[in-house]
């Protein structure tokens, strides 16, 4: 398989790639979802982002790909006692295709027909959520999705754990993996119960400039006529990326948020009439990511205005002949909220 | 080759024809090249064509010019497991253990997979298909680290076979065919009189070949000019263009070659020539100048005769202003609709039907769901596994026989139960004239509105046809978008006479395209009943009472739920007699109640139709 098209050089598309680098930081996030047109790079960034990402590291053949001192119960081959314990290996972090046509069985695993069979034995053939472990799962046209589907995938997503219950089976095993759903808002809309379980939301648009389409035209040629050449010219920027990736992992736990800014991000939510905690929550910890991918301690203001739109659009209330969307309400409200600040 | 048809018939309706069916052919012939020379590049050709003679022509010629590559078909009805790999029984019970077949995407690695009746091909198989485009490698059912993924480089031929606006194929496959052929229309006399080139073309480097960005810029404003938003399409465009060049034995793309790009791809040509202001020379344009239909654009004759005339140079700049004017015919101008309606089709439904013959697999279940269904063959096996040792023991012990390899009983039979979608799709035909217009027009939209934010949260789908003026428009083919609906409303106008008879011809034709699509119509008919505006756009009132009367009552034959809202000041007769004759329920409605006519529509969406 041909290397994938490099993240640095995906043209424009500024909100898909900040977003898809916080949920990289903090995978605690919950997710991203991309919707846009056709053709504006969203499996490309995703594949790519898959690439960029420092290698992981685990056990040769390891179907759950489980963390080497800490062998998860389900996994029989990193259980293995002593020297038959696998060796160790680096793997490219996960990066899971969701087909649209996928059943339940290939995602949460079922009986392993072959074992069955052939040892008589109950054995697990893991799914696609143990191989998108500590990696990422990504599903195209996430609204096309049947919703039996979509409604598990939240529910791993969120808990980190895939609890199988089924064929005499039982089984739990971590699925710890970013969820990164992307659809064209044209063909169908996403539930909304299902929308807020999106971290992040991001909308991507055509490139109207023509420069920069010309630009996306080119690069994406001379991708295709030398990969190999094209991969390496743009090896350097690349890695800049992942440092600042590594990094931002290493200080997200240390990164501050002062109480003036958390009492402010409530205050934002409460003017845009959210509901629950899980917007407040996801907006402090973007911020954060976001303070600790810019190599900082502390979270600042302009951190939490940068990403608000991400992570409160799809949690607002929709008016669904709202023509305007609602991005502009969220810049309203932040902007009202920067003005009561100044007289308080 | 243009010059056989032009001493015989020189203008006129069959001239015209006979000159339309070159160019497809020409162009056929023409894209058949660029495939054989680019392969899965430009991912593949969508051709348009009913199944026919000529296609099965065209096709064999497609296959010998990609000569190495070998030609795949794939089974109609095929499924995602049949794609991308799936249990070999055949194998497994020869070998004694279990052997899982690579799928025909791994199979087809390196060839052309012809898709048969593509506008068919179910959405879940066709997201694997484009993954295989994507990615160059086969999407893995089965996860699995230590196995890699299976190289698939498919050169995709979509044969797409649709007649009704709203079959289309997959929008994720439609965006990634970088060739749109239409051979509908192409006669038998043009094909004997084209000698075809079976020698495969001149193996020349097409990456080579230079595109500059003046060009380039102009293809870019064209394809969006267009409504190809789509970079990937303009991509395929560009490639295009430089492998015209390279067969053209050029080192840099000309104009010629973009117009050529440009029809192949996005299938735009001039359908009209324009102003006679800027028209003085080119000779074959005055005669061609009254045909309506397409007429080779300047390029084109610039192609055919093989030189560079000086047209050529701005006949990119001509072309692009011709779009913009909206004198073009474009094949697949309207692929975003078309994607929106073709994506409103597919996903969730609102009521299904469980245990039916047909429709998705949702499971299985020990009871047949249906007398004479046919067992899972996979899902018994996998029933009947755990219990093989203890029975193998059991058997050895009762009998003393050796036991087969398998022990399959009864109980272990499983059977795949399928859901089956039935959608509702409530049909608004709503009086836009000028007599309901000013008063209540606004209303209306608004409770439609708000009617299809509640149909969206049901799921079920939504279309809009306005009548006024001389005739009813389709102002929305059937959707589940509330970003395509809202666009839509947002831009009907109002005033002008009542078509009523076109509005109710239009709601019947959709209703029962929607109902062979499977789906249960239910059409909402809004009006204050005077229509004065016969089918032919007349102003014969007497002629249009007649009118409406016929297909009013053959809404009853067919049996089709309906709605009849009265949306006049205050009641009339006319309406009700509408209703009579409609077999539609009647309401009366003083005020565009949003909420009360949501509730009417939903109610009769679950009621099913009229007993």
């Amino acid at each position: 398989m041909p290397k994938p098209f490099p993240f640095s050089a995906i043209v424009g598309q500024e909100d898909m790639k900040k977003a898809l680098l916080l949920a990289a930081v903090e995978p605690l996030l919950g997710g991203v979802l991309v919707m846009g047109d056709r053709g504006t790079g969203k499996s490309t960034a995703v594949r790519a982002l898959a690439e960029l990402l420092p290698k992981i590291e685990t056990r040769t053949n390891c179907r759950y790909n489980c963390q080497p001192n800490d062998p998860q119960p389900a996994c029989t081959r990193c259980q293995a006692a002593g020297a038959e314990k696998p060796a160790l290996v680096k793997i490219r972090t996960p990066m899971v295709d969701l087909p649209l046509g996928a059943t339940e069985d290939r995602v949460c695993g079922s009986l392993d027909i072959e074992k069955a069979l052939v040892a008589g034995e109950r054995a697990f053939e893991p799914g696609l959520l143990a191989a998108a472990n500590r990696g990422f799962l990504y599903i195209d046209e996430v609204n096309l999705l049947e919703d039996h589907l979509v409604d598990l995938l939240l529910d791993a997503a969120a808990s980190g754990v895939n609890v199988v219950e089924r064929e005499g089976l039982s089984i739990r095993h971590a699925a710890r993996f970013v969820l990164v759903g992307s659809g064209n808002p044209e063909e169908g809309d996403l539930r909304p119960q299902l929308l807020d379980r999106f971290g992040l939301s991001v909308e991507v648009r055509t490139i109207m400039d023509l420069k920069q389409r010309i630009e996306v035209i080119r690069r994406r040629d001379a991708y295709e006529t030398d990969p190999e050449a094209f991969v390496a010219s743009w090896a350097k920027r690349d890695t800049a990326i992942r440092s600042r990736v590594v990094a931002a992992r290493k200080i997200m736990r240390q990164v501050a948020v002062p109480d003036a800014i958390l009492f402010r991000l409530s205050q934002l939510c409460m003017r845009l009439g959210i509901d629950g905690m899980r917007g407040e929550l996801t907006l402090m910890r973007a911020g954060r990511a976001s303070a600790a991918l810019d190599g900082r301690l502390e979270v600042n203001w302009t951190d939490i205005e940068e990403v608000a739109p991400m992570v409160l659009c799809h949690r607002l209330r929709r008016d669904p002949m709202d023509e305007a969307g609602t991005a502009p309400r969220i810049e309203r409200a932040l902007a009202a909220l920067d003005a009561g600040h100044g007289h308080a | 080759m243009p010059g056989t048809a032009m001493h015989e018939d020189g203008d006129g309706p069959f001239g015209a024809l006979q000159r339309q069916s070159e160019d497809r052919w020409r162009d056929a012939l023409t894209a058949a090249q660029i495939l054989a020379v680019a392969g899965p590049d430009i991912g593949g050709l969508w051709l348009t064509a009913r199944a026919s003679g000529i296609r099965d022509h065209f096709l064999d010629h497609l296959c010998t010019l990609n000569q190495p590559r070998r030609a795949t078909r794939l089974p109609p009805g095929t499924t995602a497991t049949a794609l991308c790999g799936h249990l070999d029984i055949a194998r497994s019970t020869a070998a004694g253990r279990i052997v899982w077949d690579s799928g025909i995407l791994a199979a087809a690695d390196a060839g052309i997979l012809f898709i048969p009746m593509a506008e068919r091909l179910d959405p879940g198989a066709a997201a694997m298909i484009a993954e295989a485009m994507d990615t160059g490698t086969c999407p893995r059912l089965r996860p699995n680290a230590n196995e890699a993924r299976h190289p698939s480089r498919v050169t995709i031929v979509a044969l797409d076979e649709a007649s009704a606006p709203e079959e289309m194929i997959p929008s994720c496959l439609s965006d990634r065919l970088g060739l749109h052929i239409q051979l509908d229309g192409v006669m038998l006399k043009t094909i004997k009189a084209v000698v075809l080139n079976t020698a495969p073309a001149p193996v020349t480097d097409w990456r080579s070949v230079r595109l500059d960005d003046g060009m380039m810029e102009q293809l870019c404003a064209i394809s969006s000019a267009t409504g190809h938003m789509s970079v990937r399409v303009l991509h395929h465009v560009s490639k295009v263009t430089r492998i015209h060049a390279a067969l053209g034995g050029r080192v840099v793309a000309e104009a010629q070659d973009a117009v050529a790009a440009l029809r192949l791809c996005l299938g735009v040509r001039l359908t009209q020539t324009q102003p006679s202001a800027d028209q003085a020379p080119p000779p074959p344009e005055p005669a061609a100048a009254r045909d309506a239909q397409s007429q080779p654009p300047p390029g084109d004759a610039g192609e055919s005769e093989g030189n560079g005339t000086p047209q050529d140079l701005d006949s990119l700049t001509e072309l692009l202003a011709a779009v913009e004017q909206g004198a073009v015919d474009g094949l697949t101008l309207t692929v975003g609709e078309r994607a929106a309606r073709q994506g409103s089709r597919t996903g969730k439904g609102g009521a299904t039907a469980r245990n039916v013959r047909r429709g998705r697999p949702f499971g299985s279940s020990s009871t047949p769901p249906f007398p004479d269904a046919r067992p899972d063959l996979v899902e018994t096996l996998r029933a009947a596994a755990p219990w093989q040792r203890l029975r193998t023991r059991l058997m050895a012990a009762q009998t003393g026989a050796a036991p087969p390899a398998l022990l399959i009983r009864k109980e272990d039979f499983r059977y795949r139960r399928r859901k089956h979608q039935q959608a509702s799709t409530a049909i608004f035909v709503v009086d836009a004239s000028g007599s309901t217009a000013l008063e209540r027009l606004g209303e209306t939209k608004g409770a439609i509105e708000q009617l299809l934010a509640s149909c969206y949260v049901r799921r079920d789908e939504v279309s809009l046809i306005a009548f006024r003026g001389k005739a009813a428009e389709i102002l929305m083919q059937p959707t589940r978008s509330l970003v395509a609906a809202k666009r839509k409303l947002a831009a009907l106008p109002g005033g002008g006479p009542t078509p009523l008879a076109s509005g109710l011809e239009r709601g019947l034709e959709m209703a029962l395209a929607a109902r062979r699509r499977g789906s249960t119509p239910v059409v909402v008919v809004m009006t204050d009943g005077s229509g004065n505006i016969a089918l032919d756009g007349t102003a014969d009132r007497a002629l249009a009472g007649r009118q409406t009367e016929t297909i009013a009552r053959l809404y009853r034959a067919q049996g089709l739920k309906s709605i009849c809202i009265d949306i006049a000041r205050r009641p009339r007769d006319s309406v009700t007699n509408l209703a009579g004759l409609l077999g539609a329920d009647l309401h009366l409605l003083r005020q565009a109640n949003a909420a009360h006519m949501s509730e009417i529509v939903r109610a009769s969406m679950h009621r099913g139709p009229p007993v």
